[in-house]
């Protein structure tokens, strides 16, 4: 525990980009929806 | 962070990530837009509906211009029905017509047949009565031109009786005269007195000239062309013949200077008299 302020690794730069990828997937989910209005299946 | 387990499972997410990425930017860009294509052929489906009330309102006009199209051709039909009707009974008269004129032809055509050998019959009796008219014809030339010759034959003899009368108005006075005479010498002129009678008769002969035969058919009267100047009397018996056949007697009734007219005896006749017999005093 004594180690809290350790610098970023390349692990903490891949979460980054594995959230950036997650953030970029997400916002091709909303366009393809934005595509259907949005709507669903009744 | 340093345990390998937290690697793997960073490693991992990243993966993950980088997959649902590309998941989801695929699906951004090649997936199809089922809502376009569910509104293009909604829209299609909207079209061809339209299309389809179209030409349904299309047959429907249609089919009621063909209904009334229908029935006018079926009026036409029945029309024409009756008419057809109509005719086949003109047909049947017509026809009967048809067999009544033909026997009326026939008919006609027997007819014309009996008048054609009636006309042929009718014509060989015209060119018969033509050429008998043509002998009438000839015949009455010649009676004219013997009419022609009577009438001359009677204006001589209407000479003859006017010299006649004029010599028997001087016979009437020499009787005048001579009965005078004689009942000067006191001699009745009416008694007759024998006067022995010439048997001495010349020997005269003549030819017959005509013969004609009284109006009342009574008696035939034959003028002769020999007379007083012949010593030809009236009273005087003469024989008629014809070649070697003796015809009969006369009697003669009045002379004239150059004829006679003689009287045929009925018992005393052997034969009918005709212009060119001979005539004569003794046989």
């Amino acid at each position: 525990m004594s180690q809290q302020n350790s610098d970023p690794t390349i692990y903490d730069g891949l979460m980054f980009v594995a959230l950036g990828a997650v953030i970029v997937g997400i916002v091709f989910l909303c366009l393809t929806l934005d595509k259907y209005g949005w709507t669903t299946a009744s | 962070m340093n345990n390998v387990v937290s690697k793997m499972l960073i490693v991992l997410q990243l993966v993950f990530s980088l997959l649902f990425m590309c998941f989801a930017g695929a699906v951004y860009s090649f997936q199809q837009s089922w809502r376009v294509k569910a509104e293009t052929t909604q829209k299609s489906l909207n079209e061809k509906t339209q299309q389809v009330s179209q030409i349904t309102a299309d047959r429907d006009r249609d089919l009621g211009q063909k209904d009334a199209d229908l029935k006018v051709e079926r009026d036409k039909a029945e029309a024409a029905a009756a008419k057809l009707k109509q005719q086949e009974a003109d047909l049947q008269r017509l026809q009967s017509e048809l067999a009544q004129t033909q026997q009326q032809r026939d008919k006609l055509l027997a007819d014309s047949q009996v008048l054609q050998a009636e006309t042929e019959a009718r014509i060989a009796e015209s060119v018969d009565l033509r050429v008998e008219t043509q002998k009438l014809r000839q015949t009455v030339t010649e009676e004219l031109a013997e009419i022609r010759g009577l009438e001359d034959r009677n204006l001589g003899l209407s000479g003859a009786v006017k010299e006649a009368k004029e010599r028997e108005i001087g016979h009437l006075d020499e009787i005048g005269r001579l009965s005078n005479l004689l009942r000067y010498y006191k001699i009745d002129p009416r008694k007759s007195i024998a006067v022995p009678e010439s048997e001495d008769i010349a020997k005269v002969d003549g030819l017959v000239v005509a013969t004609r035969r009284n109006q009342t058919r009574s008696a035939e009267h034959v003028e002769i062309t020999v007379g007083s100047d012949d010593q030809v009397k009236v009273g005087m018996l003469m024989d008629v013949y014809r070649a070697d056949k003796w015809l009969g007697q006369i009697r003669i009734t009045d002379v004239y200077p150059d004829s006679a007219v003689g009287q045929v005896i009925e018992n005393k006749r052997n034969g009918t008299f005709a212009k060119g017999d001979h005539v004569t005093t003794k046989l």
